[in-house]
């Protein structure tokens, strides 16, 4: 049994299945930081253009949905997901097809369930995330940008972005993933780029409060009084994403 | 009176309405009828900005334009004689306001009514006028809903349906008597003719779309009414067989139901005090997804000695148990149409068992694997010829043992939107 230890990236560890599908050998990929002392191991190098090659040979083999579904439940972080994926590509090229029906089978399901888990996720963060318009003064001059801040599970920033840059085409806006430290930056077009984020960026910058106290009393006069139900509504929208909305639901 | 009071007595008054569905419409760039960079877009599978208090979606900025109106209709909030607050939005206002909260995603777009000042026609063009500013001036590319107002001219509605995404005529009541009892001046006709009209007019554009790339779309969304429940007499039989015809002739996308909520005191309706009926509303909306997703028709879960829908179980359940002979079904054998029919086995679950059993048969556990709820399946299934359930009951029994726990799964579909997605994904 031999480890394929990878940097954490998708690329990481794309590269880190590759080296292990040719060694052809028993055993299984991990993060760099999860490999025990003494477990024996070897650091699988990234391999130039291997999300490319990885996907068309996916999509050739096992049809089109193949690739997304292996990045969306990569990105799902749930523990042991890495060896899920594995075996479902195994599963794959033993069946010479995407095995995504076969929910009885383990890896599969679990597969199949990250994927529907991020897929949620990104989801539901489509409708949640709220923007602040915010002013910045740097070098170049002076600006506004549309901030919004979360903290998801599942690190499905990246997967918010043709939805919002399609949305704002024209609008500078940035997302920034507090739990990874990162942020998603669009300036104009369809373009957009995942960086570092930096919390100071934007000190003491928040202006306005208008559209934000308008958008709180709203929220207060569409609840039917007669139908007051915390419940539900706590199960449709679960308390952990109430944190960074504008309006006070409960 | 500023913006603020402006937005809370048009926001209660629009409470009521209870479609919140931002869904069904695809708007490209190239449908953008402004000459300026667009903003905004529709995703096809709709999307819920927030919940509020009652566990009611957001998605849309729900507002009147005014709830100043002409008629009195003794059931509605926003009648002639209550002396409620009064107030009205200007075109610019509105049209200015939607675009602050869509650039901060409080909302997926505006879904826009109005009480009736001066006459239909009149209160049409304000509403005609803020659509036109909203997609000319700002260049505004996402959902907008209307309800088209009672007594509109065609010219009108045809106009609104050039700039909406979905455009809704409320029924309301589903028999010209309880129309006339609460309602003077409506009629059924009233909202049947402008669906009508928007349904031949899409079938028409939607000819056109197959010529031209850049020809206007009419009402892409589609259409949906409402119908308010527990105001008057109506059976849920009549109001089923309504919703079918509906589905049926005018091709509408939603029929949404509102358990009635007492705001005015009047002779003909139940008394001020009394509870909205939400458990009745939920059994409707089971047995609305029944039609539109299972293949039933009213027929067969109402009929004229079996008016009203039961309180202790699902409509489904309910039809399983009187038809009790059909049943066990052979998961391995039976078609998708019959599994639909199994109780606890929904358009998911039955897509997965097909998808599933192509590739080997089927055991119990295997079920529990792909994620098939069983606790109700279970008396109703054969897995591999053999029967799971923990008792064989006759119908009666099992009905007291799958009947609903008082006050449990009180939420009604109109809110499962995540679900909803479900259903129409795999």
């Amino acid at each position: 049994m031999i480890y394929y230890v990878y940097d954490g990236t998708f690329e990481g560890f794309l590269s880190a299945v590759t080296e292990l599908f040719r060694s052809e050998r028993e055993g299984s990929v991990c993060k760099e930081e999860d490999i025990r002392p003494l477990i024996p191991h070897i650091e699988a190098e990234v391999i130039e253009g291997i999300t490319e090659k990885f996907g068309e040979y996916l999509s050739r083999h096992f049809g089109r949905a193949m690739p997304e579904t292996i990045y969306y439940a990569f990105l799902s972080e749930l523990p042991g997901i890495e060896e899920a994926i594995i075996g479902y590509i195994r599963l794959a090229r033993k069946i010479r097809k995407d095995p995504i029906d076969m929910l009885n089978v383990d890896c599969v399901r679990r597969v199949a369930e990250a994927y529907k888990r991020i897929g949620r996720e990104k989801h539901r963060y489509m409708g949640l995330l709220r923007f602040r318009k915010l002013d910045f003064a740097e070098d170049a001059g002076r600006g506004e940008i549309f901030y919004a801040e979360f903290e998801p599970q599942t690190d499905c920033l990246s997967l918010l972005a043709d939805h919002f840059s399609d949305r704002f085409e024209n609008v500078p806006f940035m997302i920034a993933d507090r739990r990874r430290n990162k942020c998603l930056l669009h300036l104009t077009g369809n373009d957009w780029m995942i960086r570092e984020f930096d919390p100071d960026i934007f000190n003491g910058n928040s202006t306005e409060t208008l559209y934000e106290k308008l958008w709180q009393r709203y929220f207060k006069c569409m609840a039917i009084p007669e139908r007051i139900n915390p419940k539900l509504q706590s199960s449709n929208m679960p308390k952990k994403y109430w944190k960074y909305l504008v309006e006070e639901p409960g | 009176m500023d913006l603020m009071q402006k937005l809370s007595i048009l926001g209660e008054a629009a409470r009521y309405d209870v479609s919140c569905s931002s869904s069904g419409s695809v708007r490209g760039k190239h449908a953008a009828l402004g000459k300026g960079p667009s903003i905004g877009n529709a995703a096809p599978s709709g999307i819920c900005h927030s919940w509020s208090d009652d566990g009611r979606c957001i998605s849309l900025l729900k507002v009147l334009m005014t709830n100043h109106c002409e008629y009195n209709c003794s059931y509605c909030i926003n009648r002639k004689d209550n002396d409620n607050p009064k107030a009205a939005f200007t075109p610019e206002e509105l049209a200015a306001l939607t675009m602050e909260f869509y650039k901060r995603n409080y909302i997926e777009g505006l879904f826009l009514s109005s009480g009736v000042v001066k006459s239909p026609d009149h209160t049409m063009s304000l509403l005609i006028e803020t659509l036109t500013l909203l997609r000319r001036k700002y260049c505004f590319n996402g959902y907008i809903h209307v309800k088209t107002i009672p007594g509109a001219s065609p010219e009108a509605v045809i106009a609104i349906g050039y700039l909406a995404d979905r455009v809704s005529a409320n029924i309301e009541f589903c028999t010209d008597e309880s129309l006339k009892l609460l309602a003077p001046g409506k009629e059924l006709r009233t909202a049947l003719s402008p669906m009508a009209l928007i349904r031949d007019r899409r079938e028409e554009s939607g000819n056109l779309m197959m010529h031209p790339i850049r020809s206007p779309r009419f009402v892409p969304g589609g259409q949906s009414t409402q119908v308010i429940v527990g105001a008057t007499g109506e059976r849920d039989y009549h109001i089923l067989s309504m919703s079918e015809r509906l589905y049926k002739n005018y091709s509408l996308k939603r029929v949404y139901y509102s358990a009635y909520i007492p705001v005015n005191s009047h002779p003909n309706l139940p008394a001020i005090t009394s509870t909205p009926p939400i458990l009745r509303e939920h059994r409707l909306y089971q047995a609305d997804f029944l039609l539109r997703f299972y293949r039933f028709t009213a027929q067969e879960l109402l009929d004229n000695d079996n008016r009203d829908l039961d309180f202790e179980v699902d409509p489904k359940c309910d039809w399983a148990l009187r038809n009790f002979e059909q049943f066990p079904v052979e998961v391995n054998k039976a078609d998708y149409d019959t599994l639909l029919r199994v109780p606890g086995i929904g358009t998911l679950s039955a897509k997965r068992i097909v998808a599933a059993r192509r590739l080997s048969r089927l055991g119990f556990e295997d079920l529990r694997k792909i994620g098939v709820i069983l606790k109700r399946a279970v008396y109703f299934i054969l897995c591999d010829g053999k029967f799971h359930a923990p008792y064989d009951l006759e119908p009666d029994m099992l009905r007291s043992v799958l009947a609903d726990k008082q006050g449990k799964k009180m939420a009604s579909p109109l809110q499962m939107r995540i679900e909803d997605l479900d259903l129409l994904r795999v």
